[in-house]
């Protein structure tokens, strides 16, 4: 073997060991087992297996050597023996060669006989060797000589299965550094690496995308500045931010911040910052991601939520939304206008916000059955309901309840609202009392046109019929009987027309005012006006009007009132009894009550009660009943909004009775 | 004889009625009543006696203590019993097609007849 070839074997075995990593490690049962077991075999005090580097032997284990000469200076050469044909070669006694008995290795280890065994990595290059030694000259029996070789080759073996452990775990961090750059290219957000200065080590293809820099163009800049990152507490695009964001957060916590893109234009970010030390060196790994969107779309957001509850705050309309056990979710200020209630009642019912505010619970139970109905028929469901206020006003809601089911079925909250239709309810009621007054004036009319026709019908029948036959009467004395017969018919028929007029008068007369009554002045012209009736008849009037002496009213119509009632008194007296009148008042809160009362005639009420008050309906033979009067005050009445009534008995006397409404807020 | 009921409270238009029945010449009795009760109440005194009860009953509408309609309505349960029957007609100087309608669907009613009432008619009604 040449000079060369020595060397270029020395640099092959260089790196063999090297990839072994054997070198400077720790002693191995396995390899110590070895030497040992070759010592005994040998039947020699001393072993070792070593490795040779450049300029030392190391021991990877030793048998009879001192504890701490784990490496001495010098080479293995001296085992070689390229003629060898058994791998074992065998130095009998050092002193026999000038060369071995000056070879400091053997000197220093004292080595007067030497036998070693080559050990190969897998390629069959030798690498190391198994040595049994002495310190003095001795020799090996053939059996022992191939025992050692078995225990190089044993050597050899582990050595295989080294390198093969060695290659799978590089293998294995290959795979692990390749899925490590996978996520690290492929990660949803954006990793950067800076060391300690903040200066750019890795970074991403997401950081790429989000910053517009390839990695080249970046490589050892400052991130905080290159980005203009700016978070609201600290300035991270200052000098070298990074470790002090570092100390000043938590690590780890994501924050947000304000960046710039290579085109310099402005995002929002979202980053987190963790330290590492690797081989005592630290760096910073930033993990950025866009939330330019995400912010514009919360703030979307925000913006429709503001918008809506906007409305929700500003709408005229009371709305509650409930959940599914009638607990409120939200209500609005129109429906509560105090903040702190409308936050007290969250999470409540209405029982509990009727015990909190010391209101009647009626109120409350009346919305638990709506909202059971509402929840039990699946759909929208209407009321409306009235609420008295301390004060005494009314106030009428339109409520409605709307569940609200979610994809399977199931009620997820109901929605409650109410609007306020106090000032329609009471138009509704204007409506419907002048619905009723126009249904009554229009019986009224019917009525009317009937009396019409018989009342004025009638006696130009007669007349007629008394033209005709005087006309055709030969007689004088007949002639001047029936001529006699026309004049009270025309006297009748005048009379009739005459109250027909005024009746119509007072039914055209809406815009009547009410004026101050003093009733014993309108009493007294009453009774004035009928002083012939009730002398004639010796008549006793009483008047008790103490409880309520006035009233408000048209003048015209009490007029009317009084001069109706109290003739219609003196006219259906009693043939058998001087008549006895009272008329007395009373109040009753808001109302003030007229009564006039006779001991006369009477009427059958169970056979007239229908027809009392018609027009033209009179109820006893007398020359002067036309029926009009009883029509004609109830019109005034019941256009005033109070009533006529009364109480009779035939042969005993009736009452009139006649309601004065709104007496005491005018 | 045909025997007439008039139950109207106007005097004179009795009077003119009976004055104008005489003048169709046909032998007749008349009775009259100031208002529905007190015919009501004859009719009721008298109702198996045929020779007082009347062929023909002329009734006014409007009438004080009982009118034409209630009297109808007393009628009917004792139209059926009486010994002798009769043809009733309303007649009245109401113009109203309520009261005509009425009147007319009332199956105890002959005809209504609208004031006032000619001599013609009388003689119609009182030959049949």
């Amino acid at each position: 073997m040449t000079n060369n070839g020595q060397e270029r074997d020395g640099s092959r075995q260089l790196s063999a060991l090297r990839q072994l990593q054997i070198l400077d490690t720790q002693p191995e049962a396995e390899f110590d087992s070895l030497a040992l077991l070759a010592a005994r075999i040998c039947d020699l005090p001393a072993a070792f297996i070593g490795f040779s580097d450049e300029n030392r032997i190391w021991f990877k284990a030793r048998v009879g050597m001192a504890e701490s000469s784990r490496e001495i200076p010098g080479g293995l050469n001296f085992c070689r023996n390229v003629h060898l044909k058994d791998k074992v070669f065998v130095i009998e006694d050092t002193h026999q060669s000038t060369e071995l008995a000056t070879n400091p290795a053997l000197l220093q280890l004292n080595i007067r006989f030497l036998a070693s065994a080559e050990i190969e990595d897998e390629s069959g290059l030798v690498v190391g060797y198994l040595c049994v030694f002495d310190t003095k000259p001795g020799s090996l029996t053939p059996a022992q000589r191939e025992s050692l070789h078995m225990l190089a080759m044993q050597a050899s073996a582990l050595l295989k299965l080294r390198i093969q452990l060695i290659k799978n775990k590089e293998r294995e961090y290959r795979e692990a550094e390749k899925q490590m750059r996978t996520i690290f290219r492929n990660s949803i957000d954006a990793v950067v690496v800076t060391d300690s200065g903040d200066n750019i080590l890795l970074w991403n293809a997401k950081a790429e995308e989000i910053f517009g820099w390839k990695e080249s163009e970046v490589f050892g800049k400052r991130f905080g500045k290159l980005c203009n990152v700016k978070i609201s507490f600290d300035d991270f695009a200052g000098e070298s931010r990074t470790p002090l964001l570092a100390h000043k957060h938590d690590l780890g916590r994501a924050v947000e911040a304000t960046a710039a893109n290579k085109l310099g234009e402005s995002l929002e970010v979202a980053l987190s910052i963790s330290p590492a030390n690797i081989s005592d060196r630290a760096y910073y790994i930033i993990f950025i991601s866009d939330i330019t969107e995400r912010k514009f779309a919360a703030r979307e957001l925000d913006r429709q939520k503001e918008f809506y509850e906007n409305i929700l705050n500003n709408i005229p309309t009371d709305i509650a939304v409930f959940d599914a056990n009638h607990r409120y979710l939200f209500v609005n200020p129109t429906a509560i206008r105090n903040p702190e209630l409308r936050r007290y009642i969250i999470g409540k019912d209405d029982f509990e916000y009727s015990r909190y505010r010391n209101r009647d619970i009626a109120g409350a139970q009346l919305r638990r059955e709506k909202f059971i109905e509402a929840r039990e028929k699946a759909k929208e469901i209407r009321w409306e309901d009235t609420i008295e206020t301390p004060d005494g006003n009314a106030f009428t809601h339109l409520r409605r309840m709307f569940p609200v089911h979610d994809e399977q079925g199931n009620l997820s909250m109901v929605i409650g609202f109410g609007v306020d239709i106090t000032d329609r309810k009471e138009l509704e009621e204007k409506q419907s009392a002048l619905l009723k007054q126009l249904s009554v004036q229009n019986t009224q009319l019917i009525d009317f046109c009937n009396i019409v026709s018989h009342n004025l019908r009638a006696p130009l029948v007669n007349i007629s019929l008394l033209v005709d036959f005087i006309e055709t009467c030969g007689e004088p004395d007949e002639q001047r009987q029936l001529i006699a017969k026309l004049n009270p018919v025309l006297e009748n028929l005048n009379t009739t027309f005459n109250e027909l007029v005024e009746s119509i008068q007072i039914r055209q007369d809406v815009e009547i005012q009410s004026e101050k009554i003093v009733l014993e002045d309108y009493i007294l012209r009453t009774l004035e006006s009928l002083e012939q009736e009730i002398n004639k008849s010796t008549a006793i009037i009483e008047v008790d009007i103490e409880k309520a002496p006035e009233l408000r009213y048209p003048p015209k119509y009490i007029n009317s009132v009084l001069q109706n009632l109290v003739s219609n008194a003196l006219k259906y007296q009693s043939p058998d009894r001087s008549p006895h009148i009272r008329i007395s008042t009373k109040s009753v809160g808001n109302r003030i009550i007229l009564s006039v009362q006779d001991n006369g005639l009477g009427i059958d009420l169970k056979r007239h009660k229908d027809s009392l008050f018609k027009i033209g309906k009179v109820f006893h033979h007398h020359p002067n009943a036309k029926g009009f009067g009883l029509f004609m005050i109830k019109t005034h009445i019941e256009s005033m909004g109070g009533r006529i009534w009364l109480e009779s008995k035939p042969d005993e006397g009736t009452t009139f009775f006649v309601e004065f409404t709104n007496q005491h807020t005018r | 004889m045909k025997n007439i009921y008039l139950v109207d409270d106007d005097k004179l238009f009795i009077f003119l009625l009976k004055k104008t029945i005489g003048l169709t010449g046909i032998p007749t009795q008349i009775t009259d009543f100031p208002d529905g009760q007190s015919a009501l109440d004859y009719i009721k005194a008298n109702a198996s006696d045929a020779s007082k009860l009347p062929d023909v009953i002329f009734l006014d509408l409007r009438m004080p203590i009982m009118d034409g309609w209630e009297f109808l309505e007393e009628y009917k349960h004792i139209a059926d019993s009486l010994a002798k029957k009769n043809r009733l007609y309303v007649f009245s100087s109401s113009i109203s097609p309520y009261d005509i309608e009425n009147a007319k669907n009332n199956p105890l009613v002959t005809d209504f007849i609208i004031k006032p009432i000619l001599k013609e008619k009388f003689a119609e009604i009182l030959s049949d």
